[in-house]
């Protein structure tokens, strides 16, 4: 069985419509002679943006340019609209995370690698936050410790497509790290977002297992269904809905679309059959547009409160402190790693982190839930930028994200 | 076996969380909820009809109107309008195929013969109509106590609004049943051409009902408001459908993202501008399908198989806000009007297919593509309503009713003339390399 | 014979661009006579929707109270209720946690307050503003229920509705409220002169208004037969007049 690359988890490659489209001739970069200028910003390849930069870097400010701060374009009524394609975008994250997990489960050293990297993220980033919280007294619509502990699960998460894989083997391993240490956020959010719900009243204890719930049915929906479907129009519709049933339903419950998520893709991984490679193929043509609405929607959010001003450049440096540290006791688990090296591939977060913070935003308090959206969506933009001189550039290659999509040599 | 024990298991799954302990606001939230569920249950509603030799179409609206704020109430009120966001996009998407579809060079050869037989049923359905509202006036609920000049000018608004055709439901269930052939192409260019009639028709009608009424002639010329919106829609569509070609050609990068924002641009933006979002995004589809011709197939076989999930959706949204209780005050007059509607369509098709040299399956079977009626329709009535209350009100509830008649009728007639026709599936033929 | 794909590129592409340079020339040509008197993106704005806003199903009143409910529970940690005595007469007036320690109110000069509901404590009156009627009340000290005063304002950008917080024996309640005016009037008192909301019935003065995002939009005061909102920076820097600059 050939394995796709990991690297496809958040972002997968070249959407699958580009690859069937294939190429253009002659490219707008190659008719304004942009080459030249290119070793400047190609760093790495995805969402098939060129130059080479990542998602958030451009989509962040998009959506802030869009958002009720600017053009409000996407007002807050829109915004309102836009939640259920951000838990379903979520959760679909959480299915190719899920499945990154049942593929490696033999892999401890990994996994353990991951949790503890993130672990150290989430303890530093929430300890410094707090304190800086609760000694500057800066208003921010909620608990202290509710708020550095959302904020440090938003910073914990590392992007997995950060490293090329065609790089070097440090870069492969920091890949496998990267997708790992996404299991304990998960864990964490979710349970936080529990706490949060508590917070307005007392709640049913079903609810903690209620993504763990919600993720088994649908994953045994989608069993019954996927592999007996007629075609490939029907196998997305099905795939769609399933995953639309996973977002829709925790967000209804305001519990966690990536937790749900996650227990499917690990269900239709492990149970034999080809609901796992069915899903792969249909989610991957979701991703794209999902990833850019989530980007977007968190940068349409952002506001510039003076909590976010005097929390955002703590973030970022506190999430590269607990990233180092991380990264030094992942190298401990998992020998054969120089920590600098690692602690350089996961600086960029990726999507994930900025999924988290809408979740929690629209369960937190308003002011409180823009607060954490805000300096998660900053925070996240700015780490990129600090990624893309930290992570050594990728080998030249010709287009290397339509090469390396899983469909391109089917 | 498997299939039912799936629908239980989401439907189980959806009752379980709606019944856990949802937080305040969650009914705000319960768009995704719905989306699920609809897509899931209502394919699989839609599998199930198809096994009793209807269409899966009229499995998703059945699924729509059982599961709606009417009956059953699973998809509530605040769902079914969740779910109707999503139209708008459908429908500039449903258009948007139907653009693709058509290629004018290979349609150019039988466009005068299409053209005479469009011309001669929409006169025969016009004449008869007008002609049967005038006589029956009395006996209408709409304003039975009008002057002549009025009642003339309300009996060929009527006309014209009873006249219409739903594109968007002939092309999804072409798109749905994956047919293709000389039956589907006939039946797509007259129901366009038809909608084509219908603007020019209804703002001709609304001008002289302004007038006869007394009230003061609308500040736009007729002449304008009728050529922005047919020629307007066409040439928007036409220039997002160049743009969007040119950036296939030479960009070619994140085309679903791209496309997605095409059709939001298609179906938001040209409504606040006043166009036809089904008249600009069929322009679109036009565009990229005869200007671009690789990228345009391409594009056509990837959005016709992403489509089914758009499909469903709406007719499970239309199946949702179909207000049956409408049926119940007035459906025993709109059921006469539905059946002279649909005999007047069978003897103008017939009477056309005749004078334009049409032969089977045409000649046979086009009056049942010309049933269905949807949005366009229900939007013309509601302008309507909303400038003319005293006797827009009752002549709303009277075309809401005669839409929910077409609308159950017109898609299950439709697949069975398309399998008559045995044009059922051939789409897939037609996209098989042919060189 | 089939012409070489880089002319065939060119045609298309020459074709694709006439096609745009057509259409902009009917739509222009169009506009003209279907907009005579101003520009076609003018006559859907003003009180038209975005265009996007399309996009947002409209709510029913069955919503509207679900939204409401959705919004008590994000603002109302924020929020208590100050019993004051006016001309004889006891009410009860919503007060804005500003600061980890004070709460803000809008409180006529002739009114004592007598006790801040549902909690046993002195009222510590910490500073009164005369010319704008705002008090500061000295509360403990809860940093997680402040509310910024500076955000939000563009919630009532347009008419809309928003929500109405009043206060109560039982604690503070939230009602919708349509502004169906929101032009502002100049007002010496405060920088950002004041939000029209309409007639005096429109919310008891003191009431708080929120959008229904959960952003504060300002305080309910009555003028000279109408009422009006004192927005978010305004209050912000009257605060700050009154306390000083928020520490950090």
């Amino acid at each position: 069985m050939t394995r796709e690359p990991l690297r496809s988890r958040e972002l997968g490659g070249a959407d699958p419509l580009d690859t069937q489209l294939g190429l253009p001739q002659q490219t707008l970069r190659q008719r304004l002679h942009l080459e030249r200028f290119l070793p400047l910003l190609q760093r790495r390849p995805a969402l098939g943006l060129r130059p080479g930069i990542s998602p958030a870097i451009v989509l962040v400010p998009i959506g802030f340019l869009l958002g009720p701060q600017a053009a409000n374009v996407l007002s807050i009524d829109v915004l309102g609209h836009l939640q259920v394609g951000v838990s379903i975008g979520l959760a679909l994250l959480g299915i190719f995370i899920g499945r990154a997990l049942a593929r490696e489960a033999g892999n401890l050293r990994v996994i353990a690698a991951g949790n503890v990297e993130s672990a150290a993220t989430i303890v530093i980033v929430a300890l410094a936050l707090w304190f800086l919280i609760t000694q500057s007294q800066v208003p921010t619509g909620a608990d202290a410790v509710l708020i550095a502990l959302c904020l440090a699960v938003t910073a914990a998460a590392s992007s997995g497509h950060t490293a090329d894989p065609r790089s070097d083997p440090a870069a492969r391993l920091a890949t496998r790290v990267a997708d790992f240490d996404d299991l304990l956020l998960i864990a964490v959010g979710a349970i936080l977002l529990v706490f949060i719900r508590a917070g307005y009243g007392t709640v049913s204890p079903a609810l903690i297992v209620a993504p763990i719930g919600i993720g088994l049915f649908v994953a045994l929906a989608g069993l019954l269904l996927f592999e007996h479907s007629e075609g490939e129009s029907e196998r997305g519709l099905l795939v769609l809905g399933a995953v639309a049933l996973l977002g829709g339903a925790s967000a209804y419950l305001m519990t966690s679309s990536l937790a749900a998520g996650l227990v499917a893709g690990v269900v239709w991984t492990r149970v034999p059959g080809r609901a796992d490679e069915i899903v792969a193929r249909e989610a991957q043509k979701l991703q794209h547009p999902l990833v850019a609405l989530i980007l977007v929607t968190a940068g349409a959010f952002f506001v510039p409160h003076a909590a976010v001003l005097w929390l955002l450049v703590p973030y970022v440096l506190f999430r590269l402190v607990g990233k180092i540290i991380g990264a030094v006791g992942a190298a401990a688990v998992l020998p054969g790693i120089r920590p600098f090296e690692l602690a350089g591939y996961l600086v960029p977060p990726g999507v994930i982190g900025v999924g988290f913070s809408l979740t929690f935003m629209f369960a937190l308090p308003s002011e409180a839930g823009r607060i954490v959206v805000s300096v998660a969506a900053a925070g996240t933009l700015l780490s990129e930028v600090l990624g893309m001189f930290l992570i050594p550039p990728a080998p030249p290659a010709e287009e290397p994200a339509v090469a390396d999509a899983p469909g391109a040599t089917a | 076996m498997r299939r039912p024990v799936a629908l239980l298991i989401v439907l189980g799954l959806a009752w379980g969380v709606i019944n856990l302990d949802a937080p305040q606001g969650a009914p705000l939230r319960a768009t995704g909820l719905a989306l699920g569920v609809a897509l899931i249950a209502a394919y699989l509603a839609g599998v199930l009809l198809e096994r009793l030799k209807l269409p899966k179409v009229t499995g998703y609206l059945l699924f729509g109107l059982v599961c709606g704020p009417y009956l059953l109430n699973i998809i509530n009120r605040p769902m079914a309008r969740e779910l109707q966001v999503f139209n708008g996009l459908a429908v500039a998407l449903i258009a948007f195929i139907a653009g693709l579809e058509i290629n004018v060079a290979h349609l150019r050869p039988r466009l005068a013969s299409i053209a005479k037989l469009g011309a001669v049923t929409l006169a025969v359905m016009y004449v008869g109509l007008f002609a049967a509202f005038w006589l029956a006036w009395p006996w209408l609920p709409i304003a039975p106590d009008a002057p002549p000049a009025l009642r003339a000018a309300l009996a060929f608004l009527l006309t014209a609004v009873v006249a219409s055709f739903s594109p968007t439901v002939t092309i999804a269930v072409v798109a749905e049943s994956r047919s293709a052939g000389i039956y589907t192409e006939t039946s797509l260019a007259i129901v366009i051409l038809a909608d084509l009639m219908l603007i020019l028709m209804f703002t001709v009608a609304m001008e002289i009902v302004r007038w006869t009424g007394g009230g003061s002639s609308h500040q736009v010329g007729l002449l304008a408001s009728a050529s922005w919106e047919i020629i307007g829609s066409l040439a928007f569509g036409a220039m997002v459908g160049a743009l969007f070609s040119m950036y296939l050609r030479s960009i070619g990068r994140e085309v679903t993202l791209v496309l997605v924002g095409v059709c939001l641009l298609l179906s938001i933006a040209a409504r606040a501008l006043h166009f036809e979002p089904v008249l600009a995004a069929l322009a679109a589809g036009l565009v990229v399908e005869n200007v671009a011709p690789p990228e345009g197939q391409v594009l056509k076989r990837a959005v016709e198989r992403g489509a089914l999930p758009v499909l469903v959706i709406f007719f499970v949204a239309a199946g949702a806000s179909l207000q049956v209780d409408a049926l119940a005050t007035i459906g025993l007059v709109a059921l006469a009007i539905a059946v002279l509607r649909g005999a007047l369509a069978w003897g103008g098709s017939h009477m056309g297919s005749r004078m334009s040299g049409q032969e089977a399956p045409v000649s046979g079977l086009l009056w049942m593509s010309l049933i269905s009626q949807a949005g366009v329709t229900l939007g013309l009535t509601l302008i309507a309503a909303q400038e003319f209350p005293t006797w827009g009100v009752p002549f709303q509830t009277l075309m809401v009713a005669l839409i929910a008649i077409n609308q159950l009728i017109g898609p299950v007639l439709l697949r069975t003339a398309l399998a008559r026709a045995g044009e059922i599936g051939r789409m897939d033929e037609g996209a098989a390399p042919q060189h | 014979m089939s012409p070489s794909p880089g002319s065939r590129l060119t045609r298309e592409t020459r074709l694709l661009l006439i096609i745009i340079t057509l259409s902009v020339v009917v739509l222009v040509v169009l506009s003209r006579f279907r907009f005579p008197d101003d520009e076609p993106a003018s006559t859907t704005a003003g009180a038209t929707p975005l265009p996007l806003e399309r996009l947002a199903a409209r709510a029913t009143y069955d919503e509207l109270a679900t939204i409401i409910s959705e919004l008590g529970r994000r603002v109302t940690p924020s929020v208590s209720v100050l019993r004051i005595e006016a001309a004889g007469e006891q009410r009860f007036v919503p007060a804005i946690r500003v600061r980890p320690d004070l709460l803000l109110a809008h409180v006529a000069g002739s009114s004592r307050i007598l006790a801040i509901v549902g909690q046993n404590i002195p009222v510590d009156i910490a500073a009164y503003d005369d010319r704008r009627e705002l008090v500061l009340v000295r509360v403990p000290s809860d940093p997680s229920a402040v509310v910024t005063l500076e955000t939000g304002a563009q919630s009532a950008a347009r008419p809309r509705y928003v929500a109405a917080m009043e206060g109560t024996p039982g604690g503070p309640a939230l009602r919708p409220l349509f502004l169906g005016r929101t032009d502002r009037v100049p007002d010496d008192r405060y920088g950002e002169g004041l939000l029209v909301l309409g007639g005096v019935l429109v919310a008891s003065p003191g009431s708080l208004i929120f959008g229904l995002d959960g952003s504060f939009v300002g305080i309910c005061v009555i003028e000279d037969g109408y009422a009006a909102g004192v927005t978010g920076p305004s209050l912000a820097a009257a605060v700050a007049g009154m306390a000083g600059p928020p520490s950090r």
